[in-house]
């Protein structure tokens, strides 16, 4: 497995500067005009969908059929996926909260600061959860459909349910206006964060699995 | 003779083709060459005996263990497909390292040596090297980690005469090993005259025969015949004819007997491309 994983590392070093390039541009864009606090976020989603790169690297190469005459599990190889994308999710929170401060100390938002480092830190632990969500999701898709027809199913897997969730939300604060909402979230910030940490590691496993049997029988 | 690859009754049913109860055996020591027209059934044998598709009927034995039975199978098995399967941005560099880092019995001091060998530069990216050195560096990859049975799926179409050539010599020096056998699809039937022992052919699906090669050369041949001739013939010596412009074309499995039965008919000896074309394209006698 770890030639799997290497390979995903060595597949996507071509497309690192680009990477790096997007992230200091949207860096350049956010921090002067915002109190700097959602790079976690952004920067987790961004590289998230990098492990969907590698299943393109994958397709166009003819390479999962070739992987499975190593002696590699299908498992396995799900499994290397998965651990590619945990691996840009963290780096994506690292970086993210990297900027925050960065970004805070180059805007000599000092006043703040010592709060908003509690709230980055905070944020990276959703925005780890979040895209993990986002990735893990993703790949039983990409496996099942390819990469090329998973980019247009990408947006019905993804927005969608994020639009429901918005829509919920919104529903919620507008049937709830004394904010008894608005204070229990704000109260249970730290709870609820940490459960949707533990939700999407719930939920990546779930995934995992799903992505297992949609491999057991794809044939190549 | 010990077999290290047996495949029995290998059967798998599409909407529309059926590969249809394939058989054979690579013994030690040899080179099978599997042959067919395109859309035959070799790359689908191929797969299937590498698991990469689902069977519906057969087994397949690698040194009589089943390949799902154990890793260390997939270890004594090297694997080249009609093109390279590692990203064109890879280096051969980074592809030892990959292949390093999948096979425990991988030995990169020989990779290094084949690398050198086939000129292949280490730092270059692949979409940078030509058909020939790509396929070259899947075969040293297939040949890094110690394989004992060679797979390859048309390994050498699209490549020049001399490419071929080196790469069927590497193939030749694999098999010095007694130990080592190779099974390779190809349509280029010279390339399988110059090094197979043996010949399956594959025709719709189903093997029309799988014989040394020697047997084919030595013993096969074509009647070359008028009309009155072929309608003399004994049927049941044909294994397939073809009218051609101004004779036919009869495919016999003993070109002896047939000079001695048929003293005025001109009997040539036949090659694997006139007995792939005459069962391909002619009719097979009831």
């Amino acid at each position: 497995m770890k030639g799997l994983i290497l390979k995903d590392l060595y597949n996507l070093a071509g497309n690192v500067r680009y990477m790096l390039f997007a992230m200091i541009i949207i860096a350049i864009g956010i921090i002067p005009s915002s109190d700097g606090v959602g790079f976690p976020i952004i920067y987790a989603i961004m590289l998230s969908i990098m492990t969907i790169s590698t299943f393109t690297f994958d397709d166009t190469s003819k390479w999962t059929g070739y992987a499975l005459t190593m002696p590699v599990s299908r498992n396995e190889l799900v499994r290397s996926k998965f651990i590619v994308l945990a691996f840009f999710c963290i780096i994506g929170c690292i970086s993210g909260i990297v900027t925050d401060i960065v970004g805070g100390a180059i805007m000599k938002r000092f006043d703040s600061y010592a709060e908003n480092i509690g709230v980055t830190f905070l944020l990276a632990l959703a925005a780890l959860g979040i895209s993990l969500i986002f990735g893990s999701t993703l790949i039983p898709v990409v496996i099942k459909f390819g990469a090329e027809k998973a980019r247009i199913l990408i947006a019905v897997v993804i927005i969608v349910p994020a639009a429901i969730i918005w829509g919920g939300i919104t529903l919620a604060l507008s049937i709830n206006r004394d904010t008894e909402l608005i204070n229990f979230v704000e109260e249970n910030i730290f709870v609820l964060l940490c459960g949707l940490f533990v939700f999407a590691l719930l939920w990546s496993y779930v995934m995992y699995r799903i992505s297992c049997h949609i491999l057991k029988n794809k044939e190549f | 003779m010990e077999a290290m690859l047996q495949v029995d009754n290998l059967t798998k049913q599409y909407a529309n083709f059926k590969l249809d109860h394939v058989s054979f055996t690579i013994p030690k020591g040899t080179i099978m060459g599997l042959v067919g027209e395109n859309g035959a059934g070799k790359s689908t044998t191929i797969k299937a005996i590498l698991d990469l598709i689902h069977k519906d009927e057969g087994t397949v034995t690698f040194w009589g263990q089943q390949l799902s039975s154990s890793k260390q199978l997939y270890e004594n098995i090297g694997v080249v497909f009609d093109e390279i399967n590692f990203y064109q941005t890879l280096t051969p560099l980074r592809v030892g390292k990959i292949a390093g880092a999948s096979y425990r019995q991988w030995n990169d001091k020989i990779y290094k040596e084949y690398l050198k060998r086939f000129n292949l530069p280490i730092d270059k990216k692949i979409k940078e090297l030509s058909r020939g050195m790509k396929m070259k560096l899947s075969i040293a990859v297939a040949l890094s980690h110690n394989p004992k049975l060679l797979i390859l799926d048309e390994a050498t179409s699209g490549l020049d005469p001399v490419m071929r050539d080196d790469i069927l010599d590497i193939f030749l020096d694999f098999v010095q090993d007694e130990n080592h056998s190779v099974l390779m699809s190809s349509h280029i039937t010279t390339d399988l005259e110059k090094v197979a022992d043996y010949i399956t052919f594959i025709h719709h699906g189903k093997v029309a025969f799988s014989k040394t090669k020697d047997e084919l050369r030595y013993n096969y041949g074509i009647i070359r015949c008028g009309t009155d001739f072929f309608n003399k013939l004994d049927k049941k010596e044909i294994l397939a004819y073809r009218k051609e412009a101004y004779q036919w074309d009869v495919l016999v499995a003993d070109k002896d007997k047939a000079r001695r039965k048929y003293k005025n008919a001109v009997v040539d000896n036949a090659t694997i491309d006139d007995i792939l074309v005459l069962y391909v394209k002619g009719e097979q006698a009831k």
